[in-house]
């Protein structure tokens, strides 16, 4: 019933929100609703009320806008006050850790911190004193999420994670990581390399200089198996990139090569250009050209887009079964690959027969809303 | 068969996807002319704030048990319900699209009527029979605004319509049937977290009444006691807004304009903790004692 | 000592019109809190002379607790001998 929008629009829209003006009342149905699925309304919304045409846009619009804006604005400053209440519990039991992701972005108050809307908090700390700090955190109040036995198993044996936490009484979720990707990949770096990147932020936080940062991001993006969020990720790196000097660069690259991460960042930069329709500088085209392929890199672009049936187009799923492919060949060895997809497989095949909450446990969300 | 429906419901508008007959049904006894079947055409409202579906759940459990899920947009915020279910799960999911998202408005959950441009403000937990006396004004001379989501506006004691079905349950059923014979019911559903739920359509004196702004003069905590004689106690400031903030779920999303709106809102009316057997009775009071001294005092000057 | 001194930062304190209590809203935690008390009542616990009764004390380690007020700002919450 509804007609779909031009996959490129929101992209558009981003670099250029003057075009909002010439949206239709249907357009902005649409565009808002995506938005919206994409955690990418208060981003939109704030760009849109700097404009001196923001005043002129439909007053649906405008609202809708400025609710965004107040729940981003919330998030982020339930983000520093759990921040400024981890500190300590993790100053306690360790010297090296660090905050990252979105938490991160705006902690440190850098671009990409932009109407961030959070599900939860992503620490790092050095694997040596990972159940150190998993059991402080534990008496200062965080538990273990409730996930069946399967997930469980699979965060700590093949994964960089620990089951995610949640704090009893404030109920923040909280992930904690001892690498940025799974060790059985065999291509987890050394993270003494990355640490040497830790910076403090004025409220004494530590997180990635924003070379890092932004690294951390790309390897994050295009190492995963989970590209539902692939279109604000890339908003990410385009606020990222856009502030980074020549030197950063410099680092950006080196760190790159010392990580083995060169082609993540590659394809960072060479989908953020094609996506953006930015013009990549000689350097960058270098570094791109070097590092990566473009019949890799014209695949995992088509898969960034939304997936939104108001924006997929026919292709779409096979670029983004492509992506979630490589994304898990990458994480995992075939043999593990194999067994982990064939429980996913089956689980898939379990909810359809039974209907889809088989497996869900008490699901929250119907307590939120009785009276 | 999938249907949709438009539903323009002041100040938002919703588009319905179905594939639940009773569901259909309900929209249309309820909503009357505010609710549009646009299956296969082109809208007819100019933009849509919230897209909804309420559908059958898939695989083998659609025969021998068949269930109900709600999706606002894409996400899924409720586990899936019983069948007979549908309806009111599709009117606690406009709460929960309003509740989550729409932030220009401080919402308490709570019954509002107006007389005139007078409203009281009804916040209350279940069992407090607050929708039988919400049932019993809308009926008799008070216009409602809402049953369930006061939606003030910051920094004023402004409420804005949002004007939906009263929520009934169990034994308030047969008492509603009784007392209005001409009023438009849903179907109930059954065995919901609440007991049987029933939905009934309030009156709608004029159109304005959709959208017409009041100013709210009183806050009534009722609590319901069968047989018992009309009690009433007025509150203090503390005591009212000690009570109101278990209602109040979204001022802490406006921070401190959240918070010194409904400052403003109980400093500025008065509140009463009203314990009662006969809805009439506590109109009569609210009429008489608590909206009416404002007229005497303009005849006077 | 006045009773702003020992709020945390983004915890406001609003004092009802008609006397019969205050309020307060800390903004870190989005939390409220009704005290059936005045704002000078709370004063005269911290001159540091005056005992707290149990109902005070309970009440005021509750706002240490939940972060209303800073830590150790309380002569008065320190065991008694």
């Amino acid at each position: 019933m509804n007609s779909t929008i031009d996959r490129d629009l929101l992209a558009q829209l981003f670099v250029r929100p003057e075009l909002a003006q010439s949206l239709t009342l249907a357009q902005w149905t649409q565009v808002l609703t995506v938005l919206r699925h994409e955690k990418l309304l208060a981003r939109y919304a704030l760009l849109l009320e700097h404009e001196t045409y923001f005043d002129a846009l439909p007053k649906f619009v405008q609202r809708h806008c400025h609710s965004a804006i107040t729940l981003a604005e919330r998030h982020a400053k339930q983000v520093h006050f759990e921040l400024a209440q981890l500190r300590d519990t993790f100053t306690a039991a360790t010297d090296t850790w660090l905050v990252l992701k979105g938490s991160a972005y705006t902690a440190s108050g850098c671009s990409a911190a932009m109407g961030r809307v959070y599900n939860d908090i992503d620490i790092l700390v050095d694997k040596p004193h990972l159940s150190i700090v998993e059991r402080q955190l534990i008496m200062s109040g965080w538990m273990p999420q409730e996930i069946d036995d399967y997930d469980e198993a699979y965060y700590r044996q093949w994964t960089h994670e620990i089951p995610p936490l949640q704090h009893g009484y404030r109920g923040t979720m909280m992930d904690l990581h001892h690498n940025l990707v799974p060790p059985v990949s065999g291509r987890a770096p050394d993270m003494s390399l990355l640490f040497k990147h830790i910076e403090l932020t004025d409220a004494g936080i530590p997180v990635l200089a924003l070379p890092a940062m932004a690294l951390h991001s790309a390897i994050h993006l295009f190492f995963n198996d989970d590209f539902s969020a692939s279109f604000r990720d890339l908003t990410d790196l385009y606020l990222m990139f856009n502030d980074m000097s020549h030197a950063q660069w410099e680092t950006a690259y080196s760190l790159a090569l010392e990580t083995g991460f060169a082609t993540e960042l590659a394809l960072a930069m060479h989908c953020t250009g094609d996506m953006f329709q930015i013009s990549l500088t000689a350097p960058q085209l270098r570094f791109v050209s070097t590092h990566t392929t473009l019949r890799q890199s014209r695949w995992i672009c088509n898969a960034m887009y939304s997936t939104h049936p108001f924006v997929a187009t026919s292709s779409q799923s096979w670029y983004t079964t492509y992506a979630w492919l490589r994304g898990h060949i990458l994480k995992m060895p075939a043999k593990t690959l194999l067994y982990h997809l064939s429980m996913k497989a089956y689980r898939l095949s379990v909810e359809r027969i039974l209907g889809k909450h088989f497996f869900t446990k008490q699901d929250k969300g119907t307590d939120r809303v009785m009276p | 068969m999938s249907n949709t429906f438009e539903l323009a419901l002041e100040p938002f508008h919703f588009q319905i996807h179905t594939d639940i007959p009773l569901v259909a049904e309900n929209l249309r006894l309820m909503y009357g002319d505010r609710v549009h079947d646009v299956t296969n055409q082109v809208g007819i409202l100019p933009y849509i704030d919230y897209i909804l579906h309420i559908t059958h759940t898939n695989g083998i459990r659609r025969f021998f048990r068949p269930q109900a899920r709600f999706k606002c947009d894409q996400y899924e915020p409720f586990k899936p319900l019983n069948h007979s279910q549908a309806f009111a799960m599709l009117e606690w999911g406009m709460n929960w699209a309003i509740a989550s998202y729409e932030m220009e408005h401080v919402v308490i959950h709570s019954g509002v009527l107006a007389r005139g441009d007078d409203a009281v403000l009804f916040p209350a937990p279940p069992g407090s029979g607050k929708s039988t006396m919400t049932a019993h004004l809308a009926f008799n001379g008070w216009r409602l605004l809402s049953d369930e989501m006061a939606l003030i506006t910051p920094l004023s004691q402004s409420v804005t319509p949002f004007v939906r079905p009263i929520c009934l349950k169990n034994q308030s059923i047969g008492l509603a049937k009784q007392w209005f014979t001409d009023a438009q019911f849903s179907s109930i559903a059954k065995d919901t977290h609440k007991g049987d739920v029933i939905h009934l359509a309030p009156p709608i004196h004029q159109p304005s009444d959709l959208c017409r702004p009041a100013t709210i003069k009183a806050i009534v905590f009722p609590q319901y006691q069968r047989g018992a004689q009309i009690d009433i106690t007025e509150l203090n400031q503390a005591q009212a807004m000690y009570q109101l903030a278990d209602n109040a779920f979204n001022y802490s999303v406006l921070g401190e304009r959240g918070f010194n709106t409904l400052i403003g809102v109980v400093e500025k009316a008065r509140c009463f903790q009203i314990l009662y057997s006969q809805a009439s009775d506590v109109q009569e009071f609210l009429e008489q004692e608590v909206l009416q001294p404002k007229l005497v005092e303009t005849v006077c000057e | 000592m006045l009773i702003q001194s020992i709020l945390k930062q983004g915890v406001h304190l609003h004092p009802f019109h008609d006397q019969s209590g205050i309020c307060l809203y800390n903004d870190n935690t989005t939390e409220m809190v009704t005290l059936f008390m005045q704002a000078a009542q709370i004063e005269s616990l911290l001159d540091g002379v005056t005992r707290c009764s149990r109902d005070e004390r309970r009440m005021l380690q509750s706002l240490e607790d939940k972060g209303f007020i800073y830590e150790h700002s309380l002569s008065c919450l320190t065991p008694l001998n």
